[in-house]
Parts: structure tokens; sequence; C-alpha cells
């Protein structure tokens, strides 16, 4: 398969797919989820692969050039955004397949409501295969975002983004309405910030290609507003502290799986294009270090108040919602330290960035082994309440083994990529001389660790006797711990995932 | 004063009306019409720079009239998601306002 041929495979199986899921109706949609599953792991893999061996990628869509034109690009880091999503949407696909099809007459979202607002109620099982599509369609929007080198057509999978997302919560049912609601609410106002800062870069240098943005990129007012517009919308999208507020109500009322493919993956495309404005088009602007600096410390105040907000949760899905906040912030540190001054400081090797998709891999590997933990704990106890979870290792040791394992990643103990993105962090924050940096990552970790160990530590507690559970069907289970092991493994990914980011990194 | 010039400011002041009703206002419907209008703004704005960033000043320039083309088409799905949203959640707990935004005056 030729680069460009993988490319556009990559962008066009999780649409067909959608269609097809969508045309399949109610018994077809699953086969259609799962083999869209199967071929955008394969293209996605040939697609690193091809980058990997002959560097960036790059298609004109209709063989239109640009600037009139929009040109579809892969460089290392789109390609390993692609496969981390390939790899954690099949997983959630798996998860998908039983959980939708086995959630009999006791539905299992009736009690799925961390949120304040009124308990959501059960999805209509008629409504359920709807997953399919929409999610088919999340994820094209994803791969499509990932491979957009033009600022408009970044708005519009941007947009298509946000709108298949609120879809997905709003699956769970008419008490989700609201959670979705304010979902889209915020989703529309960032987006409408970011095109207002688009339009100033265009009208200043008539392009909205991002590489020739880049060499026609002139410092003024114009383009501080248009930087200042794109990175509040951004912020307000991706959910970084103080705009976070929206995320625990839409993640935490969500169906397990549609919460395991927000936390892990759609929230991931705001820091993709944070670090695509940041470091590859306004990071050469003269005195452009402050915005990355405040961007740093947001992420700092993200780790702390997400942390100390996730140790106040009483509901196991809030918990992991909030979790998500300040694992985000880690991300945000990430950035800064990869920014100009931090990277000068640290020799330019790229490590920052490394250590910032490295992070965003285990966290998404993770967190969406946790979510789907919830969501089968919440199906076998009839609720999430952290505390009344007593003997979950006795009742379901596949998923108590899965929770332990993304637990560690979280944390970032080793042996696990979790330990190995904070290690790289840390040793960029030194080199760079950013000690607190360091100090927030390290109180962070232990601040998760209190949280998720007190959650783990239900597993092994002595059961109640008289509390029956309900069976749990394997398969979803068993695609947790894949998803676990996943999270695990990237510790050993550290490597190949440095040669693919180097391929197209702007130095 | 340019034609141009009044299409831009005038979509400066529907962005700011917008954007003020999109934060200020509390029942949903409103809010919703506040983003509408928002978006008007930006879109009247890039008609405007159509016709000022050309190199031929007879010609005005076709891609801020395909991207307001798409801009609409993004703008009326995310409106109708967000009023069937808003019907439900009306629908369900017998208000127009947010969970957070209700006391015990609301509607």
């Amino acid at each position: 398969m030729t680069g460009s041929a993988a490319l556009v495979t990559v962008l066009v199986v999780p649409l067909a797919g959608a269609v097809a899921a969508l045309l399949a109706g109610r018994r077809g949609a699953v086969a259609a989820g799962l083999l869209a599953s199967a071929l955008g792991v394969a293209a996605a893999l040939a697609l690193a692969g091809t980058v990997l061996a002959g560097g960036m990628q790059r298609v004109a869509v209709g063989g239109w050039a640009v600037p009139l034109g929009i040109e579809l690009r892969a460089d290392g880091l789109a390609a390993a955004m692609l496969l981390i999503t390939a790899v954690i949407g099949a997983g959630i696909a798996v998860y998908a397949w039983r959980y939708f099809g086995a959630a009999g007459p006791h539905d299992p979202h009736d009690l799925a409501a961390g949120t304040p607002g009124p308990a959501g109620e059960a999805a209509p099982a008629s409504t359920q295969w709807l997953f399919w599509p929409v999610w088919l369609l999340a994820w094209g929007a994803l791969n499509a975002l990932y491979l957009s080198g033009d600022l408009f057509n970044l708005y519009v999978t941007l947009e298509l983004l946000g709108l298949a997302a609120v879809a997905l919560v709003a699956l769970a049912g008419a008490g989700a309405a609201a959670a979705a609601l304010r979902y889209l609410l915020l989703a529309l106002l960032g987006s409408m910030l970011y095109i207002l800062g688009v339009e100033l870069l265009y009208a200043a240098h008539q392009t909205m290609d991002l590489l020739q943005l880049r060499e026609r990129l002139q410092p003024g007012l114009s383009v501080w507003l248009a930087a200042a517009l794109m990175t509040a919308g951004l912020l307000v999208k991706t959910a970084i502290f103080p705009l976070h507020f929206w995320l625990p109500p839409a993640h935490g009322s969500a169906p397990a799986p549609v919460s395991a493919a927000l936390s892990a993956l759609v929230v991931k495309a705001g820091f993709y294009l944070l670090a695509r404005l940041w470091l590859d088009l306004f990071g050469a602007l003269p005195g452009a270090g402050v915005v990355p600096a405040l961007l740093g410390a947001l992420g700092a105040c993200a780790v702390i108040w997400g942390g100390v907000q996730a140790l106040r949760q009483t509901r196991l899905k809030a918990m992991i919602a909030y979790s998500t906040v300040a694992q985000l912030g880690y991300l945000m540190i990430a950035l800064l330290l990869a920014s100009g001054a931090g990277e000068a400081a640290a020799g330019a090797d790229g490590g920052a960035m490394h250590a910032a998709v490295l992070l965003a891999a285990s966290h998404a590997a993770a967190k969406a082994s946790m979510f789907m933990c919830a969501g089968s704990l919440l199906a076998a106890y009839g609720h999430d309440r952290i505390d009344a979870m007593a003997g979950f290792g006795t009742h379901l040791p596949i998923t108590a083994t899965a929770f332990a394992l993304s637990a560690l990643s979280l944390v970032g103990l080793p042996p696990t990529g979790g330990f190995v993105g904070k290690f790289a962090l840390i040793e960029a924050a030194v080199r760079a001389g950013a000690w607190w940096a360091a100090a927030v990552v390290l109180a962070g970790s232990l601040l998760a660790a209190a949280f998720l160990f007190h959650a783990l530590s239900r597993a092994f507690a002595d059961a109640p006797p008289d509390k029956a559970s309900a069976e749990v069907p394997a398969a979803p289970q068993l695609a947790a711990l894949a998803l676990a092991l996943v999270a695990v493994a990237l510790a050993a990914a550290g490597e190949p995932l440095r040669r693919l980011l180097m391929v197209g990194a702007a130095t | 004063m340019s034609l141009a010039l009044l299409y831009g400011l005038a979509g400066i002041a529907l962005v700011a009306m917008g954007l003020y009703a999109a934060l200020a206002a509390r029942h949903v419907l409103r809010r919703l019409l506040g983003l509408n209008v928002l978006g008007s703004g930006v879109f009247m704005m890039l008609v405007a720079l159509a016709s000022r960033t050309t190199d031929i000043a007879t010609r005005p320039d076709p891609v801020p009239h395909a991207m307001v083309l798409t801009g609409i088409v993004v703008a009326v799905s995310a409106t109708a998601l967000g009023l069937a949203l808003l019907r439900r959640m009306h629908a369900h707990d017998g208000s127009p306002w947010l969970p957070e935004d209700r006391d015990d005056d609301s509607p």
C-alpha cells in the first residue's frame, strides 16, 4: 500500500463504517462496527509504517493544490495519534459489542449518573445500536482532524467531532440531555472563538495552510488576537482547568463505552491542536513563550485540582472523570516544556513532546480500560458507589486485574507506559530547570495513588455474604484487560515512538 | 466608509451581542440564539474579508465565501441538535434551564 493510499484509507474506513452501520440498522450495526475497527487498525498500522520508512505523507484532496485546495498530511505526530486512536477504539468496540448486547431489562445505565442533576434513566434499548454509527463518525472526525493541515478544515473536523461526541453523551437517555446540552453549548462557543481567530489569520496572511502560514507569519496585533481566541476556544474544548467543569458530568453520566471513548480519545484532539498551534505555528513569534507558560501553569492547577476533586468523589465514574481533568494537566505541562524555551534548554531532542505523546497514549489506554471496568462493576452491582463495592476482586477477578493494571499506569508506577511517560516528563522538566513542574508531577502522582488505591482496596475487602451480584459476560471484561495490558506494554514503545515523532517534527 | 468596512463593523457588533447572550442568558433557547447571532457575525466578517483580501479589486476572494457556506451548514446542524436536546431536556426535567441555573423561581 502506498503512503497516500494508506492515508486515504485511514480517513475513509471509519466514515464508510458509519454509513454502513446506519444502513445496516439494529441487527447489522455491530458487525459493521467491528469490521471497520479491524480495518481501521490495519490502515493506521500501514500508515505509521510508511511514515516511519518514507517520511511525511501528503495528499492534495481532489487534486487542488494549496492554498485553494486542502492538503491532508501525516507526519510522525499525526501517525502516532491515529494509531493510538485506532487501537483504543478497537478495544472500545469489542467492549461495546457485548455491553450493549447484554443490557437487558436491568439496564446498567440507569444508575450511571455521577451528575449533580437528576439521575439518568435507562437508555431505551431500541436506540442503543445508534452507538455504532455515531462512534464511527466520531472516530472518522478524529482521524480527519489528525490529518488536516489546514486551519479551516480543522474547524470543520472539530465541529464534526463535537457534534458526534454530544450525540454519544445523549445516547444515555433523556436524563443525560442536560449534560449533552451543556457540552454542546460550550463546544459551539469554543469553535466560534476558534473560527474567529482563523479568520483574523486569513485576513492578514491569505492562507489557511499551516505550513504556508508558518512561513508567512508576521508578528502583529491581529496575530496575537487570533492566537488568543483560538487558544481560548481550544481550552474550552479540551477541558483545561478552569474550563473543565463540563467534563465530569458529561463523561460521568454516559454509558461506559461512551465514557471510555470521550475521556480516552476525544479530549486529546484539543490537546493535539494546541500542540500544533504552539509548537508549529505561533512558537516562532517573538515573546511567544508567555502563552505556553500560562498553559503550563493552568496544567499544574489542573493536576492538583483534578486530583483533589477525584479524592472527594464517592462515585467511581465521577472519580475517574476527575482523574481525566488531572491527566490533561500533565499534557499541558509537557506542552510548556516542549515549546521554545523549554526545549532550547533541554537540547531540542523532542524529549518533552515524546513524553506528552507517551502520556497521552498511556492515559488513553488506561482510562478507557478503567471506564470499562466501571461499566462492568455498574452492571454487576447496579450502582457505582465506591464504598459499597466490597469484594469485587472475588466477584469479577478479570475486571479487578484490569482496574489494578490501569491504576498502576495512571499513577505512574513501573513497569507501565504511564511510568515511562512521567519519567520522561520529569527528566525534561529537570533539564529545563523547571523544578516546580517536577514537583507538581510527583504531587499529582501521590494524589492519583490516594484515590485509585482507595477504590482498588475495595476489591480485596470482605464481601458481605448476602449481597449477590449480577453476572457480567466475559468479553467486555477481557476487552478492558486487553487495554490495561496495552497501557503496560507502552512502557516498551518509547523508542519506536521517539523515532516516529522525529518524522516531520518542527525544529 | 466602504461597504466592506460597514459589513465588518456590523459583524463585530453581532459577535459582541451574540457572545453576551451566549454567556449571560440562562434560558437555553436564548443561548442557542446567541450562538447563532455570534455565528452570523463571524460569517459577515468573512464576507467582508472576501472583498478586501483580493489581488484584483473587482473580483472577490472565493475562499472566504466557501468557508461561509461550510460554516452555515455546520451551524444549522449544530442548532438542530441543540434544539432537539433542549426539547428532550424540557420534556424530562420540565425546565428549559440547565440544572446549575435552576432555582426556586425557575419556569
